[in-house]
């Protein structure tokens, strides 16, 4: 019983010194007056193949979806890689073409570590009127970096391209 | 009557591709600014133009010890003027007169305004790499900054963060980072 004991809180204590090694990512997006609508979902590591991709989001039986990312807040543990799904939805009838300025990193220190293969490389995207449009990323952590901030702010703005 | 008719169009077909024409090789140049803002690191960051004559890669980096050996010519103050469709390589050089290697990184760079981000590219240094100015050494790095030929901005500012490591720190907690260990 109290081997039982002990091996239970020492699990628990295990468990809390792991979650607070995370880093909660908050993810931002800002497109001024553009008519569109921004969503995150996380994806499952079995999309890691198909980072980059692009497309016309048809809905969520699409992906494979696992949680919506509401609040843009995603916890990363150190050495850990988390696929996200980014929907742009055009609330306009005519088409919109648009790029993304390189992400600001906040604190700047965090960047050191991160690796976001997200879609701010001069491209530019277009989605269909009434549409939404989808692109699967992967945001890395390095394992001696993570550990150091408890929070970091990714912000990217989005831009509309004549 | 049909005969005129094509003709005239065909007229001014043609003036509104010479003056379009013309337009483009009057644009003024597109004004590129590269600068950098250091975070705990004792040196700078100085741009020169390539010496063309020597043999080099982008993406080069390499430490010298004599300022002759550098590949380079003069300073360029991190001023650019460029059109689009036009690339430009240059060296970014750490002069470290100290007695201690120094470490740095540089962030992702940021690009003002937002909208010029399209339709450029420049391979530099932001590749999560830790570098390393070796002690009474010059450090240097080519790197290479294209204009698409459908850039649109009058100007683009190309700003790094530069993040001085603390030696001890780009040995262990970064060693994995460290640039060509």
């Amino acid at each position: 019983m109290n081997f039982f004991l002990i091996s239970s809180f020492l699990t628990l204590v295990t468990c809390f010194a792991f979650a607070s090694n995370e880093t909660t990512f908050n993810l931002k997006w800002s497109y001024d007056k553009l008519p569109i609508e921004t969503e995150m979902f996380e994806g499952p590591l079995s999309l890691a193949s198909r980072v980059s991709e692009v497309g016309e989001f048809k809905g969520r039986e699409q992906l494979p979806i696992m949680n919506d990312l509401r609040t843009g807040k995603l916890k990363v543990r150190p050495g850990e890689s988390k696929i996200i799904i980014l929907v742009v939805k055009n609330k306009s009838d005519k088409p919109i073409k648009f790029a993304v300025a390189p992400h600001n990193v906040m604190p700047i220190e965090a960047s050191l570590g991160i690796k976001f293969n997200c879609l701010c490389n001069g491209h530019t995207y277009t989605v269909a009127g009434k549409s939404s449009w989808y692109r699967i990323m992967e945001l890395k952590t390095l394992k001696p970096v993570a550990a150091s901030p408890v929070e970091v702010t990714m912000e990217h703005r989005i831009f509309s391209v004549k | 009557m049909k005969m005129i008719s094509v003709v005239f169009c065909c007229l001014i077909v043609a003036a509104n591709v010479a003056l379009g024409n013309e337009k483009k090789r009057t644009e003024k140049p597109v004004q590129v600014i590269v600068d950098f803002i250091y975070h705990n690191f004792p040196g700078k960051v100085d741009l020169y133009d390539v010496k063309e004559s020597s043999q080099f890669d982008i993406s080069e980096t390499r430490s010298v010890v004599k300022r002759a050996d550098l590949p380079v010519t003069k300073s360029n103050g991190g001023k650019l003027e460029m059109r689009p469709g036009q690339a430009k390589t240059f060296v970014l050089v750490v002069e470290n007169k100290t007695d201690k290697d120094w470490y740095f990184n540089a962030t992702p760079h940021s690009i003002t305004p937002a909208e010029a981000s399209v339709d450029q590219k420049f391979e530099c240094l932001c590749n999560h790499a830790v570098f390393r100015a070796d002690k009474k050494s010059i450090w240097y790095r080519i790197v290479r900054f294209e204009l698409g030929k459908n850039f649109s901005a009058s100007s683009i500012r190309l700003t790094h963060n530069i993040l001085g490591i603390k030696s001890e720190d780009a040995k262990e907690k970064y060693n994995e980072l460290l640039f060509d260990k």
